[in-house]
């Protein structure tokens, strides 16, 4: 491949560089430091390759003089097609391949077309400068062979033994034969760990079939303890049975000697003994009542013939005890007869006395005639109003006079009070004239300014007069002309007049002023007019006779207009009391002046307002009292009429003519009071005829019983004899009933008398037929009968409970049978003995069960352990895990060693198939460099040496050689490479950099003479700074195109 | 058997059950190189709550008996915890009134289980012996019969479907049996026999274990069934995993439903390379690959395996030591083994760095060199053999024949590949690809 055009778009400092036309062979670019040969072989880097993502900070030649950052290049490769590349940094640096048939290819075929060279390789071999040669200077033999391999087999910067290193390191991390660090090691290590505790593990379920065994052993030898253990408790049991009922037996042979003993009685009575004593008892009792019931008889008789009654007293016992019930009324109504008749006469004497008050002529009689109703009464009451009312107005009435009198003082006070303010405020002047000379003055103010404004215009005229005449000698008469703007300042002044009229309320005053003043004006406008017209007509003269004439115009109005102003203005100040136009000052003050008497005037008017206002108060009042003095002379008028009519009234009813009517109703209610009393009179009297009615009658009955019952009247009062009647009634009544009484126990007691005998009877006979039944016939015999039976029935109850005693614990029926004859034969030290031995025995059967029964808890506790140990899932897991581990890093292992396998391989070929061809090609170029000093270059198999051998056959390793030789033989070695890779593989150009400069001249040129054989194969680029290598090479190869970089 | 509580059921002869097999208790989950003890946990405890699941589901559906198909745990484990764990659920179906008829397989023969278990009354042990017939009634009435067998000790070659008695009358038969039908690579070829065998016993369900993908292997006449594993524990045995419910009517008449019981579900997803710039940017691809995991595993926990693909630059960067284990421990932080969780077991880096290998063959130079080599040994058997034994030294040491998997010729050529690809990571330089 050869590169024939490069175009430089934009590229570090080229902007639209072209070198075209390049030559097949070596060029030589020349060019002072700086002259741009880096950044050209920059570019073609960049052009073949594009930019290195190896390169920490590459530079990427931004273009710095413009243009888009990249270009294009045309080549011809091998095979002579013409392709063009272009790379351009904003497409991403991405390559372009146009080929020359039109199709467009990318980075890929790029690749194609560079024999799948890549940066690495060109950079290394292709295109190279002093210090990648000096870089082998400082390296060790390895890395030359290293970089020998790298530049050989296209490996770039990458070290083979590097790689070597890192898969025997990566191995060796991994696993070790010996070791126990490495991951793979400790993995063994703990597998193994692992496989003895899950062993162990893995032996539970044995351990729990063992353990259920011993379980079921265990059970059953507690169960034979048991059943052992239970036999000797029945032994026991049995034993301490008999020695429980031992003193039973012992009793209960007594008892049956004893009953032997005693005599026989065939029957007895049941609770015999008893019976007979509670027969006796019942005797004796019995015997007793009937002696008591006969002396209680004999009393109750006694007594019965000791009582005697009063027949007569106890016939009339209903009326005495009916008397007896009213003795209470019949005692009150005696007390109250003398009370009530002392209140009657309090009456009478209180009902004559109020016949006295109301008058002399007043009696019962005329008192039953007066009407008292409620209209009549009602009548005084309307009348008493009316008066009251009619007292009530008068009153009012006067009142009201008596303030009016004094409201017509006041004002009388008030109105001279005002007359004498008045006199204080007197002034000579009237309001019409102070508004005149206050407006004549405003007029003044208005005027002054506007008088002196001409006056300085006039003067500024006359000024400009005698200038005119001074410069212009020959003056031309022409028309005064009168300026315009005076009539607009006096329609000005018209409208401030109407203005000022109307904010101090004399809009009349203020108008007129207006019309004068906008007359005025329109005057003076059509005048002026006129004399605009007649000016115009004479324009034609001349300039400065036209200005004269107008000037003149002008002074002369002016004039007038000041001379009215100063006319019109002398009227005013003559209004206001001065001789001549008056000073600013003066002015002022009588304006002040003028303004105190407006003031006063003001307060005048007020006043005499006020006056008027009183008097007309004045006159109301007047008014007032004259009509409330007729009103009162009305009222009293009436009031009279009314009295008089009272009096008739009075009169009527033949009363005293001077009552009021207050007393006449006071005698209203006296009337009232009398006739109460007269009520209350003939009451009392009818209640003291019927009490004395009823204490007649009462005494009359207690008169008659007390004759019936013949008693004979003590002189007491008859009450007290009655009460004395009552008592003995009541204890003859006592008697009477005593009596009946004592008859009725007399009855009762014979009847219990006659049935006690009839139970004494029976109880004879009961006792007869027990002493029969006791088998004796008297009680002393049936009581020791009694005894012996007794004695019978104790000792067989003795008997029946030692004999329920021993059932208890032997059973009955056999059983007890038994039982008897084995306790007859034994004795109780027997059975003492062979208790203590069976409890012996028993104990130690209770320690072997309780021991065994601890064993088999231990045992189920081992197999509950057992159930629930759950460590083995982990631990299996955990297992699985490292083996799995283990698995992945075995592979991993492999992998590296089967990569270092196959790198041997690799080496191996290389070194057998590539290197002699290489060395073979290098060797040429070393010995033609050297001028032919050295022959040989060689490198063993599986060496990482490299040999020289020069004339002389002598080996020499390259740290032997000098520094430029050192140089010289790896440039020999990068042409056998290119020579050998350009035999298989596209020729790609050669780029070199200043390489000669070490090489002294002779070699310089033998080196050149190599180069210049390259370029026989290869295009080849020469980049130097130094013009002595130029003619060198320019020397060797004559055909070589020369191109100043400085220049381009 | 013994005659189950009085059915609540209307229809006389219609009956259910429930069909499962190698349910490999308490095994441990096999090819995970990495765990935590949270993640331990949860693991070892998968095996056990599938079975409760099963448990479980059998009660739900109030089936009328549980079949199980062998291999109930690994005997060579000789896990007690396992065993008992078994007895456990076995004696809550005990309470329920559901029989339980077990045949046992090669990986729990009847010589493999504790001698002194408390077995409850509900459980039929089909015998080593002979070939059992169960009678299965209902209320009474002869409904089924179940035959099978179990095996006495591990390692059963004779073909025991041929021992089973032919189908005699009408009556509804089952076989129960742990065997391998047909040819498989994958599983040991246990009690092998061919479908015809089973055809010609003419039974209406083969009920049969040892396969552990669940599979139907004829759908009527006979309908035969492998339940495959209630939860699968290694990649090898990604998808879903459960039982099958069976409901027989009234005409004999099968249905089947396939119900999921796997706890934890295993996932192998592949992700490419191509196209990615940064780790970073391969790291939320892998998240998406995950999420959508998620999303397919209904709410199971997911154990799983990305393998890594294709050409690319990034191939560079996870050559590097520890970026592979980095990106691991980035993506199983943060999980959470209380409830759902995803735990990528390994993340497999099989991508290759962007170039045609035989762009590398046509080269001149050492990389051409080394590409060639390997091919060249990769075809010749001898030099397989001689390569082979550079891996002596670890492979045939007393420890790595005892614990390690032998590498197999195919393996070898894998490895050889993978050798080539460090090779080639090491010796290319790295501008070399990009154009």
């Amino acid at each position: 491949m050869k590169i024939d055009d490069i175009h430089v778009d934009g590229f570090g400092r080229f902007n639209q560089l072209s070198i075209e036309d390049l030559q097949p062979g070596l060029t030589i670019f020349s060019g002072a430091n700086e002259a741009g040969k880096s950044t050209l072989l920059a570019f073609i880097r960049f052009m073949l390759f594009g930019f290195s993502s190896t390169k920490t900070s590459p530079n990427r030649y931004p273009p710095l003089l413009g243009g888009k950052h990249g270009g294009r290049m045309v080549i011809t490769t091998d095979s002579d097609e013409r392709c063009v590349i272009e790379r351009y940094v904003e497409r991403g640096s991405t390559a372009k391949v146009t080929h020359s048939d039109g199709s467009i290819g990318d980075s890929g075929g790029l690749s194609k077309l560079l024999g799948y060279a890549d940066q690495n390789i060109f950079e290394n071999v292709y295109a190279f400068g002093l210090n990648e040669l000096q870089k082998f200077d400082s390296l060790n033999n390895d890395s030359i062979h290293d970089k020998l391999y790298s530049v050989g087999a296209g490996l770039g910067s990458v070290s083979i033994s590097d790689v070597q290193k890192y898969l025997k390191k990566q191995n060796e991390n991994l696993y070790k034969k010996q070791g126990r660090k490495p991951p793979m090691n400790k993995l063994f290590i703990d597998i193994k760990e692992l496989d003895i505790r899950i062993n162990d593990l893995e032996k539970d379920q044995s351990k729990y079939d063992s353990l259920h065994r011993d379980l079921e052993t265990k059970s059953r030898l507690i169960e034979q303890l048991r059943n052992e253990r239970l036999d000797i408790k029945k032994k026991l049991d049995h034993v301490e049975d008999m020695m429980s009922v031992w003193d039973d037996w012992n009793d209960l042979q007594d008892l049956q000697a004893l009953l032997k003993e005693l005599p026989i009685l065939e029957t007895f009575p049941e609770n015999g003994s008893n019976d007979l004593e509670r027969i006796l008892e019942k005797r004796e009792e019995i015997t007793d009542t009937i002696s008591s019931l006969k002396e209680n008889m004999d009393k109750n008789d006694i007594e019965i013939n000791n009582i005697t009654l009063n027949e007569n007293l106890l016939q009339q016992r209903d009326t005495i005890l009916d008397l007896g019930n009213g003795i209470e009324k019949y005692r009150s109504e005696r007390d109250l007869l003398p009370v009530l008749k002392g209140k009657l006469e309090e009456e009478q004497s209180d009902f004559s006395d109020l016949l006295n008050e109301l008058g002399p002529q007043w009696n019962v009689e005329k008192l039953n005639r007066f009407d008292r109703s409620i209209p009549a009464r009602e009548t005084v009451i309307q009348k008493r109003k009316a008066i009251e009312e009619i007292g009530t107005a008068i009153i009012e009435i006067q009142n009201e006079l008596t303030q009016a009198n004094r409201n017509i003082e006041r004002i009388n006070a008030d109105i001279e009070r005002n007359n004498e303010k008045q006199d204080q405020h007197e002034v000579q002047i009237n309001d019409e004239e102070v508004e005149q000379r206050l407006d004549a003055i405003r007029n003044l103010r208005v005027k002054d300014p506007v008088l002196n404004d001409k006056e300085s215009e006039l003067k500024s005229i006359k000024k400009e007069e005698a200038l005119l005449t001074t410069i212009q000698p020959k003056t031309i008469t022409i028309g005064q002309q009168s300026p315009l703007w005076p009539a607009s300042v006096i329609v000005m002044a018209a409208i401030l007049c109407l203005a000022y009229g109307y904010f101090i309320d004399k809009l009349l005053l203020g108008t007129t002023m207006f019309i004068l003043l906008t007359a005025t004006a329109v005057v003076y406008f059509i005048s002026i007019r006129r004399n605009i017209s007649k000016f115009g007509e004479t324009r034609d003269d001349s300039d400065i006779t036209k200005d004269k004439l107008q000037q003149k115009s002008f002074k002369q109005q002016l004039e007038t207009e000041i001379e009215s102003l100063n006319k019109e203005m002398l009227n005013f100040a003559n209004l206001c009391g001065f001789n001549e136009i008056p000073q600013p000052e003066l002015r002022e003050q009588k304006y002040d002046d003028l303004q105190g008497d407006k003031t006063k005037l003001k307060t005048v008017s007020d006043l005499r307002a006020d006056q008027e206002g009183l008097l007309k108060e004045k006159k109301k009042l007047d008014e007032q009292v004259a009509e409330l003095r007729e009103k009162l002379a009305d009222e009293e008028t009436t009031l009279s009429k009314m009295y008089h009519e009272w009096e008739n009234w009075l009169s009527n009813y033949d009363l005293d003519p001077n009552l009021s009517p207050e007393s006449i109703l006071e005698i209203f209610s006296t009337i009232k009071t009398c006739y109460l009393k007269q009520k209350t009179i003939t009451t009392l009297e009818s209640q003291i005829s019927s009490i004395e009615k009823s204490i007649q009658a009462y005494e009359d009955k207690i008169i008659s019983v007390l004759e019936k019952c013949g008693r004979v009247r003590s002189g007491i009062s008859l009450d007290t004899e009655l009460e004395n009647l009552r008592a003995d009634v009541e204890s003859e009544r006592g008697n009477s009933e005593q009596l009946e009484q004592l008859r009725t126990y007399g009855k009762k007691h014979l009847v219990e008398l006659e049935s006690a005998e009839v139970k004494f009877n029976k109880l004879e006979k009961d006792l007869l037929d027990m002493l029969a039944a006791g088998s004796s016939n008297n009680e002393e015999g049936f009581r020791k009968n009694a005894h012996i039976w007794n004695e019978h029935v104790r000792l067989n109850n003795e008997i029946k409970t030692a004999i329920s005693q021993i059932r208890r614990v032997s059973g009955d029926g056999e059983l007890y049978d038994r039982f008897i004859s084995e306790i007859e034969i034994v004795d109780i030290n027997k059975l003492e003995r062979n208790q203590l031995e069976l409890q012996e025995c028993l104990e130690a059967l209770d320690t072997e069960i309780s021991t065994a029964t601890d064993e088999r808890g231990g045992i189920r506790n081992q197999i509950e352990q057992l159930e629930y140990r759950a460590e083995g899932s982990m631990l299996r897991m955990k297992k699985e895990v490292l083996n799995e581990d283990l698995h992945k890093k075995s592979r991993d292992w492999a992998s590296y060693v089967l990569a270092q396998d196959i790198l041997r391989r690799a080496i191996e070929v290389y070194e057998k198939e590539r290197q002699p061809a290489v060395i073979v090609e290098a060797q040429s170029f070393f010995s033609s460099i050297t001028h032919g000093r050295y022959k040989r270059i060689y490198s063993p198999v599986g060496s990482s040496d490299i040999f020289v051998e020069d004339n002389d056959g002598r080996q020499k390793e390259t740290f032997q050689l000098s520094k430029g030789t050192v140089e010289q033989l790896y440039l020999a070695l990068r042409f056998g490479f290119i020579k050998e890779i350009g035999k298989h593989s596209e020729t790609l150009p050669i780029i070199f950099d200043d390489i000669l400069v070490n090489f002294d001249p002779i070699r310089s040129k033998t080196a050149g003479d190599a180069i210049k054989q390259l370029a026989t194969t290869n295009q080849i680029f020469y980049f130097t700074c130094h013009p002595d290598t130029v003619k060198i090479l320019k020397d060797i190869a004559p055909d070589a195109k020369i191109i100043g970089l400085d220049d381009v | 058997m013994r005659k189950r509580k009085p059915s609540k059921k209307n229809v006389q002869k219609s009956f259910s059950f429930i069909h499962t097999a190698d349910l490999h208790l308490d095994s441990p989950f096999r090819g995970i190189s990495e765990t935590n003890q949270e993640l331990s946990k949860s693991l070892i405890n998968a095996t056990f709550q599938a079975y409760d699941t099963i448990i479980n589901l059998c009660i739900e559906k109030d089936v009328d008996f549980l079949l199980i198909a062998g291999d109930v745990y690994d005997s060579a484990n000789k896990s007690l915890y396992a065993q008992l764990k078994f007895i456990k659920g076995l004696k809550k179906l005990s309470n329920e009134g559901i029989q339980v008829i077990i045949a046992h397989g090669n990986h729990d023969p009847l010589n493999g289980w504790s001698a002194t278990l408390d077995w409850p009354e509900n459980v039929h042990i089909l015998s080593g012996a002979v070939i059992d017939t169960i009678p299965f009634e209902i209320n009474g009435t002869l409904v089924a019969t179940i035959v099978g067998t179990s095996y006495p000790v591990p390692h059963i070659r004779t073909n025991l479907a041929q021992k089973f008695p032919k189908k005699d009358g009408e009556l509804f038969a089952i076989g129960l049996l742990h065997c391998t039908v047909g040819s498989t690579a994958e599983h040991e070829p246990y009690a092998p026999c061919t479908m015809q065998d089973l055809k010609e016993l003419n039974y209406d369900y083969w009920a049969l274990g040892h396969i552990h993908v669940p599979s139907v292997l004829s759908e009527n006449e006979p309908v035969v069934v492998y339940s495959g594993n209630p939860q699968g524990r290694h990649v090898g045995e990604a998808g879903p995993r459960g039982c099958y419910l069976v409901t027989v009517g009234q005409k004999n008449e099968i249905m089947k439903e396939f119900i999921e019981t796997d706890l934890i579900r295993w996932y192998t997803e592949e992700i490419s390379i191509e196209g990615i710039k940064s780790d970073g940017e391969l790291l939320y691809k892998i998240r998406e690959c995950i999420d959508a995991i998620l999303d397919k595993a209904d709410g199971r926990s997911v154990m799983c395996r990305c393998i890594l693909t294709g050409r690319g630059s990034l191939h560079r960067t996870l050559i590097k030591e520890g970026v592979i284990d980095d990106i691991l421990q980035h993506l199983r932080e943060e999980e959470n083994f209380d409830s759902q969780f995803i735990w990528v077991e390994r993340l497999v880096n099989d991508t290759n760095l962007p170039i045609e290998r035989s762009v590398l063959l046509k080269r001149k130079d050492f990389v051409g060199d080394i590409v060639r080599i390997v091919d060249e040994l990769c075809r010749d058997e001898e030099s397989l053999k001689t390569l082979k034994t550079s891996l002596e030294p670890l492979f045939a040491s007393p420890k790595g024949r005892k614990i390690l998997k032998d590498i197999d010729q195919e393996e070898l050529i894998v490895s050889i590949y993978r050798a080539e690809g460090l090779l080639l990571d090491k010796i290319m330089g790295e501008g070399e690809h990009e154009d």
